[in-house]
């Protein structure tokens, strides 16, 4: 392909367009989650999903030879 | 006057909304106390998440 065309694909999609910014307030938080609560809320979910499972899982064999 | 103010309220979301707006009101449970949040997460997550290794233990038992 020409060069001369083949730089007015490459110009058409590097044009950048100017687009107004957004006026985005944001206020303080109404209710802190500190890092002691984040904590337990994470233990707390990954327990959930690993305790349970686990326990059907570790207990297999048993059932099998039941 | 009078008209620009009656456009205001018959356009105004006053009028039209009957259900709850803004953050945490457009959801189909309370996001008022973090603790109980934690528990129904607790109990919806995990139900469903143990629900197929139930299964499966139920047919390991049955044969």
């Amino acid at each position: 392909m020409p060069l001369p065309a083949a730089s007015r694909l490459f110009r058409s999609v590097m044009r950048t367009h100017l687009i107004p910014v957004a006026h985005v307030v944001s206020k303080p938080p109404k209710h802190n989650v500190t890092a002691v609560e984040q904590a337990i809320a994470m233990t707390v979910l990954f327990a959930t999903i690993l305790v349970p499972s686990g326990w059907v899982l570790a207990q297999l064999e048993d059932y099998k030879t039941k | 006057m009078l008209g620009q103010a009656v456009r205001r309220f018959a356009t105004s979301a006053i009028r039209s909304s009957h259900y709850a707006e803004g953050p945490g009101k457009n959801l189909p449970f309370s996001v008022e106390n973090k603790w109980r949040l934690l528990g129904m997460m607790v109990v919806f997550f995990g139900s469903g998440f143990l629900f197929p290794f139930i299964v499966v233990r139920h047919q390991i038992l049955k044969k």
